[in-house]
């Protein structure tokens, strides 16, 4: 086999180079076999494809944009970042674990979560929607019995501000992120966080939340004491 | 489109008597027309009935124009010869079906051939394994040349642009990666 015979079976040959190799495989047994086994192995390739189970994986785009909003994050702060590595092993493992009946690591992580939530009985989450940036959560949100929040607000984009609830139990912090948490707080009553690598944490932590908030997916499966405290317009007295 | 072109040459050979350009058509489609066959009869007759369509194929292609690609004719070809055996077999008289007590004495007859023994689908998953073992085990941009043309169906133009490479490097790696393939397979032939 060479590069023309290689071209041939990926329809990329000019036609002089096609009458060549069609000339060499008629006249030879042993290029004929090679043809054989080069269609063979596109046929074991195409059987890959075709066995390949269609997944319906509801929080991939979700986690797609956390990871596009991470890495924007890093690099705004000069910090390099390092795609994942994608390659044949990868992908067929993940098919592989697919087709043994695996859950997505998504949806187990949402079960987990939810069972964490009803263990420790509290989980406050706080939302901004477009273009409310302007007021403190003292008079906004709503929080679980026993419990008071602090917020650390991520730099997001307007559309996508979000806000990570950190949750305190009988006054003390739960959450390990706080105690390293650089942050500071600014005019309008949020915490912002410098620290890049800590914002992609408190993204996790609310890309994982978030499907459990009520009012946002999966409410069904949300125990009735979790709550979703959200920015409210100030209003008067 | 160069499928086209390589498929009119074939045909064009056959056409003029070159009987052994139909053997390339013949190793070239044959996977796919048994896969397209088999969705209407089980695989051990899906054989016979791919068999049928090729031959079917073979002494009709002086009619063949060009007017559509080979594969779109041959496929045509196909499934009509799966219906048709579909409908001959639902005719056949049930004393021609062979009893399970006979299988032993009938081991030798078309109904209980040996290409589906335990052994043979044995074969055909250690070749499945070769194959991707080999491409998995490639280095990096070998694989991944391979990967973007057989799995994602890219063409040369397309890969280079991906890889950021010119199209006589792409030509060139997925040439050794189907040599490293070919191997491979080639060995375990031997074996």
């Amino acid at each position: 086999m060479d590069e023309r015979f290689s071209a041939v079976l990926d329809e990329e040959a000019s036609i002089e180079e096609i009458e060549a190799v069609i000339d060499t495989v008629l006249n030879d047994e042993d290029a004929r076999e090679c043809w054989t086994r080069q269609y063979m192995l596109k046929a074991v390739l195409q059987e890959e494809i075709s066995s390949q189970p269609v997944t319906f994986d509801a929080g991939f785009a979700d986690r797609v944009m956390a990871e596009l909003y991470a890495e924007d994050s890093a690099q705004a702060s000069g910090r390099p970042t390092q795609p994942a590595p994608v390659g044949l092993h990868s992908i067929r493992s993940r098919w592989r674990q697919r087709r043994r009946g695996g859950r997505s690591t998504g949806l187990r992580t949402g079960f987990g979560a939810a069972a964490a939530a009803s263990i420790v009985g509290v989980v406050v989450f706080a939302y901004a929607p477009f273009g409310e940036q302007n007021h403190t959560p003292s008079h906004s949100h709503r929080t679980a019995s026993r419990s008071t929040v602090n917020h650390a607000s991520v730099n997001a984009p307007t559309g996508l501000r979000r806000t990570v609830a950190d949750n305190h139990h009988n006054g003390q912090p739960s959450n390990r992120i706080r105690h390293r948490v650089p942050s500071q707080q600014s005019n309008n009553g949020r915490w912002s966080v410098s620290d890049p690598a800590l914002r992609r944490e408190l993204n996790g932590y609310l890309i994982q939340h978030n499907g459990l908030a009520r009012n946002f997916g999966l409410s069904a499966s949300t125990p009735t004491f979790v709550h979703a405290a959200t920015y409210r317009t100030r209003t008067s007295p | 489109m160069a499928d086209d072109l390589s498929d009119a040459q074939l045909v064009a050979r056959v056409q003029r008597g070159e009987r052994a350009a139909f053997d390339l058509l013949v190793r070239k489609y044959q996977h796919r027309v048994i896969k397209l066959v088999s969705r209407y009869v089980s695989p051990p007759e899906a054989q016979d009935v791919a068999q049928d369509a090729f031959i079917k194929a073979y002494r009709s292609i002086s009619g063949f124009k060009g007017d559509s690609a080979f594969y779109t004719w041959l496929y045509r070809i196909s499934i009509n010869s799966a219906k048709n055996y579909i409908t001959a077999r639902s005719r056949r008289p049930a004393s021609q079906d062979v009893d399970v007590d006979d299988a032993e004495v009938m081991g030798q007859t078309e109904q209980f051939s040996d290409r589906d023994t335990p052994e043979a689908l044995a074969e055909s998953h250690e070749v499945r394994d070769a194959v991707l073992s080999t491409i998995r085990d490639l280095p990096e941009e070998l694989r991944t040349a391979i990967t973007l043309r057989e799995l994602d169906g890219m063409s040369y133009d397309q890969i280079a642009e991906t890889m950021g490479c010119p199209v006589g490097t792409v030509r060139s790696r997925i040439f050794r990666a189907r040599s490293a393939v070919e191997r491979r397979i080639a060995a375990l032939s031997e074996k």
